[in-house]
């Protein structure tokens, strides 16, 4: 996934190969910048045209790069859906919630007006919000940060979906608020497929089956979320935890490379402890270590 | 270094019905020389608005700020310019605080050419503040755009420490950075702080992160401080049920909220989320009192058992 830009091509997302099976939760962790956000839209078809595409996603055996654009906006939201980042700015502030999420019924399920409404306002309640009858007639300012975020999850659900990816679902919110977002997740992820992006560990910790991390558009390490949580293996997952507040907040030295100008070999060598020569001119690839994969010729 | 007594601030909106929103109410503390005192609370609780209150960058409602010895509260704007050079803030978003037609370089020369120092000194002291923030020369000329957030937050606290200040507020220095950033980002502002022998306000919503900051706490909720203590105390033997909760957060506010008949106006604001709550809090304001030797609570279910300073849950 190559975006061009008048500084020279972004290189946004590089030899990805990810896998997610029914009913798994998947959480896709890295720093802002690294690629994640685009690696989630890039499954739903929402980057715009210019950016330059390579590669093949398939959902449920169906190659989604090869669908019209007519039936790939079928299969948006009803198969697929998505809780976008940000509900400050995701959710349009001259409508009210309810018929922002009342366009989905009405798109997917050709219900009309009223009964559509209705069944945004049962929505609401399902993700917990107090009196939706009254709140499905106000318009987003009205909501709290935390309600805005439960109003985008509604949205993404609304025509139940098997596959949700939700991009960044907790960011600013607070502590507590952050606890009930994820704790309505975990209701909601039931019989469900998830793609979770985070940057935050503990959320990826609380919900997710399998972790991969994502660093200057590549992933660099996929383990099932115990081991990751027991053990790192790559260099920067390791800087990475114990980079937390509660390891120990021990910084990575230096900064993520620009993804315009990614360095030679392996794209972390430059600010790695256990770096070679050979990492500064070969590129590692994915090898297998103990069931989990890792990007590092520490391994190979 | 710092004593605040009984600072509240209102804001009132709306024409015909006026609404009162206290924002600070009645708060109370001291920070001693040299020591970081953190702040914690939800968004909306009155955090930063203390903050910038203790400043005076917002005008206090009523109460009193003494800083250094000086009672800072009344104090007519010449003269409180002349102090404000020794108390600085560092503001929660580094990309806004940042003038951005400006280059990173004459942003930290700004507040050295203002105290009177001539061209050359100045360029030769934004090179050293530069280089003690971990950014190289190279960066003087170029705009805050053209820096990642991380580098922008230490062009700001260059620019905090040209002016040789000796108090700081630090207002969720890094809420907008990622965590290795953030590691970074506090590791300089805890080194910092060692090498200038600096008092800080360190306000943050992560109490995760005051662990690592901070010599005591005071945990706020809607506009009050409900407990304050050292760090080892409040981690250990939380008191007020929500810093229990923010430690622990085990049961859901928002599901567990109830409305009981005649509690419309309860007395202690955290009433509703309370799983302690009974008769005295709908009538009673919960002072912060005592609890032992370094630590202070607002709660009426924590009394004092008589005989010494073992804490005792009222039983109800």
């Amino acid at each position: 996934m190559d975006f061009p830009t008048d500084d020279g091509l972004v290189k946004a997302v590089n030899g990805v190969d990810l896998s997610i099976t029914e009913d798994e939760i998947l959480g896709l962790i890295g720093e802002s910048g690294c690629g994640k956000s685009v690696l989630g839209l890039s499954i739903m078809r929402l980057l715009q045209d210019d950016v330059i595409f390579k590669g093949d996603i398939f959902y449920r055996g169906r190659n989604l790069y090869s669908l019209e654009k007519e039936d790939m906006r079928k299969l948006r939201g009803k198969e697929i859906g998505m809780i976008l980042q940000n509900p400050g700015s995701s959710l349009n502030p001259g409508m009210t919630v309810g018929s922002q999420i009342a366009e989905s019924f009405m798109l997917h399920k050709r219900v009309k007006g009223r009964l559509a409404v209705e069944m945004a306002e049962k929505l609401l309640g399902r993700v917990k919000i107090k009196e939706p009858s009254k709140r499905v007639k106000e318009y987003p300012h009205q909501y709290s940060g935390g309600m805005k975020e439960r109003a985008v999850i509604a949205m993404g659900i609304a025509s139940e979906p098997r596959f949700i990816i939700a991009d960044e679902p907790t960011k600013g919110l607070d502590v507590t608020v952050k606890r009930n977002i994820v704790k309505l997740l975990k209701e909601i992820s039931e019989k469900k497929t998830l793609l979770i992006i985070t940057h935050d560990l503990g959320v990826a910790e609380e919900l997710c089956d399998r972790i991969a991390v994502m660093y200057a558009g590549e992933l660099i390490e996929i383990a099932p979320v115990t081991s990751i949580f027991e053990s790192q293996l790559h260099p920067y997952t390791q800087g990475f935890f114990n980079s937390l507040p509660s390891r120990g907040l021990k910084p990575i030295k230096g900064s993520s490379p620009s993804l315009i100008d990614l360095p030679n070999g392996c794209r972390f060598h430059p600010r790695c402890n256990y770096c070679t020569n050979r990492c500064k001119k070969e590129h590692p690839s994915m090898v297998e270590k103990d069931g989990r994969l890792v990007r590092c010729f520490l391994y190979a | 270094m710092l004593e605040v007594t009984g600072l509240k601030k209102t804001f009132t909106s709306g024409i015909i019905s006026r609404t009162v929103t206290k924002a600070v109410d009645d708060v109370s503390f001291y920070i001693e020389r040299g020591e970081t005192l953190g702040l914690v609370g939800q968004s909306g609780c009155g955090k930063s608005t203390l903050g910038q209150c203790i400043l005076r960058l917002i005008e206090p409602t009523a109460g009193k700020i003494v800083f250094n010895g000086t009672d800072i509260t009344a104090l007519d704007n010449r003269v409180l310019n002349s102090i404000r050079p020794s108390m600085q803030m560092i503001f929660q978003d580094p990309d806004s605080s940042l003038d951005p037609k400006m280059t990173i370089g004459q942003s930290i020369a700004e507040p050295l050419k203002l105290k009177g120092n001539n061209r050359e000194k100045t360029d030769s002291k934004v090179i050293e503040l530069i280089k003690q923030v971990g950014l190289s020369p190279e960066h003087i000329n170029r705009f805050p755009h053209q820096l990642s957030g991380g580098q922008n937050q230490r062009a700001v606290i260059a620019r905090v420490l040209a002016l040789e200040p000796i108090f700081i507020v630090a207002d969720e220095p890094t809420a907008s950075l990622d965590i290795s950033v953030q590691a970074q980002i506090l590791n300089l502002v805890k080194d910092l702080k060692e090498k200038y022998a600096l008092t800080m306000l360190f306000i943050s919503h992560n109490l995760e992160l005051m662990k690592h900051m901070c010599d005591r706490v005071a945990v706020m909720y809607k506009g009050k401080i409900v407990e304050i203590g050292n760090i080892d105390e409040i981690f250990h033997h939380p008191l007020h049920p929500y810093t229990k909760l923010l430690l622990k957060g085990d049961y859901d506010p928002e599901t567990e909220t109830i409305e009981s008949k005649g509690a419309k106006n309860p007395i202690c604001s955290y009433y509703f989320e309370c799983s302690s709550r009974s008769k005295v809090c709908l009538t009673e304001t919960p002072e912060l009192k005592k609890a032992s030797n370094h630590q202070l609570v607002a709660c009426h279910h924590i009394m004092k058992n008589v005989s010494g300073n073992t804490i005792q849950k009222e039983i109800k």
